[in-house]
């Protein structure tokens, strides 16, 4: 058992230092450590049950090892900037003040076909629009456009501000059940959503969503595909 | 900091297992190492019926033992001690001594790789 023990622990290192080793286009959108920890997981959780000779405790004894691993890791990432860049690495900036870092995208083996596929997919389609681009821990392209291409805000248009139009929708009611918190956040009483089902001829049974904003806007959806009704 | 204390106790758990493991396979085989011990005057006088009384003895201890083991230790390798111990009994009746000793070193070798699998060492790791 003590074997099993320190072999995960060892397993768990060299996965980690070989993820690192080939670099953030292996990883997607996972840390090195949460991907480690995902591979070993899903294949030291098979053991026991593709072999019944396998006590059950082989594989439940890493598994807990390779948890108190990962939790240990964000432990160590959170409280030391060091282990933060051994563990997870850091961000590189892939474009800077418009300008390409050839010598950034060389080190991470990004070709110019992979910066525009992953500007692409952050919805940029000129590279000229771009101001500022870091590639993640986690592999993902974040992009921070110049100013003339960056869509235009109502604080730009200087657009008056309604009241409450900050309010983001809540569900109210899901598979015809109320959401008695959600109409705490909105201020509105759950009487009030039971008069407008009322108006419309419906009971909260009969809704499969309801979703409502402090400024009493609300979606409905009725059950049994009968059509949705927006006000 | 509940996450981290979780995992503190579950490792604490599994190192714990890890040492309850190797102290139990450890006594299992010195276990089986004293009343295999006690083989050696019957086996050398031939004595049939004391030897298969010994043999009986180690057998029940196995089968207790066994129970115990089976949460730890990969089955198949512990089905091969049980084999072999339920041979004892009728080898050492039938007089067939040879035999008889042939299976109790196949017994004591395997117990042994099992404790061969369980000890930290840098060939286990490797």
């Amino acid at each position: 058992m003590g074997v099993i023990l320190l072999r995960t622990i060892v397993l768990y290192t060299l996965i980690i230092f070989a993820l690192r080793v080939m670099g953030k286009r292996q990883i997607g959108e996972l840390q090195a450590s949460e991907l480690v920890v995902t591979i070993l997981v899903s294949n030291i959780a098979t053991l026991s049950i593709e072999d019944m000779n396998v006590p059950i405790l082989v594989s439940v004894l890493p598994i807990f090892t390779l948890m108190a691993c990962e939790v240990g890791a964000s432990v160590l990432t959170m409280k030391s900037n060091t282990m933060r860049k051994i563990i997870t690495g850091n961000p590189c900036i892939i474009i800077r003040d418009g300008m390409i870092d050839q010598r950034v995208m060389s080190e991470l083996r990004w070709s110019t076909e992979d910066l525009v596929d992953q500007l692409r997919i952050a919805n940029i389609f000129d590279v000229g629009e771009v101001s500022c681009a870091i590639v993640e821990t986690s592999g993902k392209l974040s992009v921070f456009k110049k100013f003339e291409s960056r869509e235009a805000t109502a604080g730009m248009l200087k657009i008056p501000i309604e009241n409450e139009c900050d309010s983001p929708s809540m569900i109210v009611i899901s598979d015809g059940k109320f959401v008695p918190d959600a109409f705490n956040f909105c201020n509105i009483k759950q009487e009030w959503a039971e008069q407008e089902l009322k108006k419309q001829n419906l009971t909260v049974g009969d809704v499969f969503l309801m979703t409502l904003n402090r400024r009493a806007q609300y979606y409905l959806c009725v059950k049994n595909k009968k059509g949705g009704a927006k006000k | 900091m509940k996450r981290v204390i979780i995992c503190a106790v579950l490792l604490a758990v599994a190192i714990s297992l890890s040492c309850y493991s190797y102290y139990k396979v450890t006594e299992v085989e010195k276990g089986i190492q004293e009343r295999m011990e006690a083989f050696t005057q019957p086996l050398s006088e031939k004595d049939k019926e004391t030897l298969g009384m010994r043999a009986d003895e180690l057998e029940s201890y196995w089968d207790q033992q066994e129970s115990r083991l089976i949460h730890f230790v990969r089955h198949s390798h512990l089905d091969v001690i049980t084999t072999g111990v339920a041979r004892l009994p009728e080898l050492a009746r039938g007089g067939e001594f040879g035999e008889f000793s042939a299976e109790v070193a196949n017994i004591k070798r395997q117990i042994e790789h099992i404790i061969d699998n369980e000890r930290l060492t840098f060939t286990n790791l490797v």
